[in-house]
């Protein structure tokens, strides 16, 4: 019910002696009002700043160099000023979609002007540079749009340093981690959490290979993920860090199934001393970790770190993992009568056995053939596990 | 009222980079040097991409006996090429080091990254950053015309280098 419909109706209430005055005032009360839509306000804002911007492009190439700098400075300067402006005493939304379009013009200046004066950049400062910014307008703002979009900002430009400069950016990886890691864990708030995580699997994967590092150093930095988890947020919470190394985890897994077969294996394994040191003070302290923890079952989350890679048959072996991982999930699940994992294994178990049909018979099967069983095999596979996972939540709504 | 200061002091840095970075573009006519440099002649296949031309300099293919680095580099580390003006006006290479080296009187010093080495011509490519030359929409064709071409460029004493003309 909304508070309009309530005013309106809570009146004949009164009237008709169900409910007192004081009443009627307490239920109106809950019902607070409602911002008057901001959304198309910002939509609008959004439009007319685009508008000016797609103009000037078109007629950028009539323009002198001093013009365009005057155009972009201009515009700059307005829509920054503008938006504190409305975000101080108007609309905070609008003010911060206004600021953000201001943030986009600095960042195309910086290239624009480059292009103008034929800067040639080395590295991805001009990123740095940019995001930095960004940062700053989220420390004086403190709203988590200029989070996302620093995070934004940051990836991009990590990633274009990674593959036009084959070079992580390092200045770029201090800001995430320092600066971001640090807006992180004083807010502690969900989505940051979830969007610093996805960031930070993303800038690990892109130092590994823009530094030519061997691959199997990203379950290091995945098994890192998982373990500071523990340290950042309080028990009970949702576990998004090490959802997301497990995620990670799976699909380099996934990965190795296919590739670990060709023979530059042999190349890999060299000189990887470091890597089992950070690995297994990483492992060993996760394993203590979860055998200390009051549930007992996360042990079967590292199995999945387990480095396979070192055997000659690493393929097969990291085929067996994801098995045996989703197995002891969804063994545990129906002991334990948590649907959580039940569900989780369920859909593990689907996807590994999708990756070793594909993976053993898309060679020499006829192609039609090979969809075809394969989706008879997953399509009974999941009638068994779905009524195997009823039995269970009906189970558990009788207790 | 704190944040509204840090508000104008990150816009009035914004601000001034991008003065900044038009500003020694212009000072640099004032106080740089200009030096000639002789480009290869370019690929006349595949030279031109989007709307800028792309130009290789001669100075940027260094032979082995020019080379003074003992070890092997990584891709992008910096060398510095010696230059020396010859009876035409035009700046030929010395030799690349990677130690800052000493200057005669018309001889100057240009930063540069290496890129690779080339085992079957046995140069050494390194890039001064001065390989892309921002032209006019449409007048690519003209650029096409001509393969070998000398460039003029314009040394800042801070460093920053840039083309002031192509001829």
């Amino acid at each position: 019910m909304n508070r309009d419909h309530l005013i309106k109706e809570s009146k004949r209430w009164v009237e008709e002696a169900i409910i007192t005055e004081a009443q009627r005032e307490q239920l109106i009360g809950r019902y607070p009002k409602k911002q008057s839509k901001p959304l198309l306000f910002t939509f609008a804002a959004i439009f007319i700043g685009l508008g000016f911007l797609t103009f000037i492009a078109s007629n950028w190439s009539y323009l002198t160099d001093i013009g365009r700098m005057g155009v972009l400075i201009f515009f700059l300067t307005a829509f920054y000023f503008t938006g504190e402006w409305v975000y101080r005493k108007r609309s905070k939304r609008v003010g911060v979609s206004l600021l953000l379009i201001a943030l986009l013009i600095f960042g195309a200046s910086i290239f624009l002007v480059g292009q103008m004066y034929h800067y040639t950049s080395f590295s991805a400062f001009p990123f740095f540079l940019w995001s930095l910014v960004g940062f700053g307008l989220f420390i004086i703002f403190k709203d988590s749009s200029f989070f996302y979009v620093t995070l934004v900002i940051i990836t991009i430009g990590q990633l274009y340093s990674g593959i036009v400069y084959q070079n992580y950016h390092i200045w770029l990886g201090l800001l995430f981690v320092t600066g971001l890691g640090w807006i992180v864990l004083k807010a502690r708030l969900m989505p940051l959490f979830i969007a610093f995580g996805i960031g930070y699997v993303l800038q690990a994967v892109i130092l590994v290979f823009s530094e030519g590092y061997p691959y199997y150093w990203l379950i290091v930095s995945f098994l890192l993920l998982y373990v500071i988890e523990d340290f950042l947020l309080e028990k009970g919470s949702l576990r998004v860090f090490k959802t997301l190394s497990i995620f990670s985890m799976f699909i380099m897994l996934t990965l190795q199934i296919f590739f670990l077969g060709n023979d530059y294996v042999g190349e890999l394994t060299e000189s990887s001393l470091y890597f089992f040191l950070a690995w297994a003070i990483l492992f060993v302290f996760s394993v203590v970790r979860s055998a200390m923890s009051s549930t007992n079952y996360y042990w079967i989350d590292l199995l999945l770190f387990v480095p396979v890679f070192r055997f000659e048959f690493g393929d097969v072996l990291s085929l067996f993992l994801l098995f045996v991982y989703a197995l002891l999930w969804l063994v545990s699940g129906y002991q334990q009568e948590v649907p959580r994992w039940v569900n989780k294994g369920t859909v593990a178990f689907l996807l590994t056995t999708f990756i070793a049909y594909f993976q053993l018979a898309w060679d020499f099967m006829g192609r039609s053939v090979f969809f075809f069983i394969g989706g008879v095999l997953l399509f009974g596979l999941s009638y068994i596990l779905e009524k195997k996972r009823r039995t269970i939540h009906k189970g558990g709504d009788e207790k | 009222m704190k944040r509204r200061y840090w508000f104008y002091g990150l816009v009035t840095m914004q601000i001034s980079f991008l003065l900044l970075m038009s500003a020694s573009y212009y000072l640099m006519d004032i106080w740089g040097e200009t030096i000639t440099l002789k480009t290869t002649p370019v690929d006349p296949r595949d030279p031109f991409y989007g709307d800028y031309v792309t130009l290789n300099y001669e100075i940027e293919q260094i032979p082995e006996d020019q080379w003074e680095m003992e070890t092997s580099l990584d891709r992008g580390e910096k060398v510095f090429l010696l230059l020396e003006e010859d009876e035409e006006g035009i700046h030929s290479l010395v030799r690349a080091s990677t130690l800052w080296p000493e200057t005669e009187a018309n001889q100057v010093v240009l930063t540069s990254k290496y890129q690779w080495y080339d085992p079957s011509s046995k140069m050494y490519q390194v890039d001064i950053g001065l390989s892309r030359y921002f032209i006019e929409e449409n007048t690519g064709t003209f650029w096409e015309q001509r393969e070998e071409r000398s460039v003029d460029i314009v040394l800042a004493p801070w460093k920053q280098k840039k083309i002031a003309s192509l001829e």
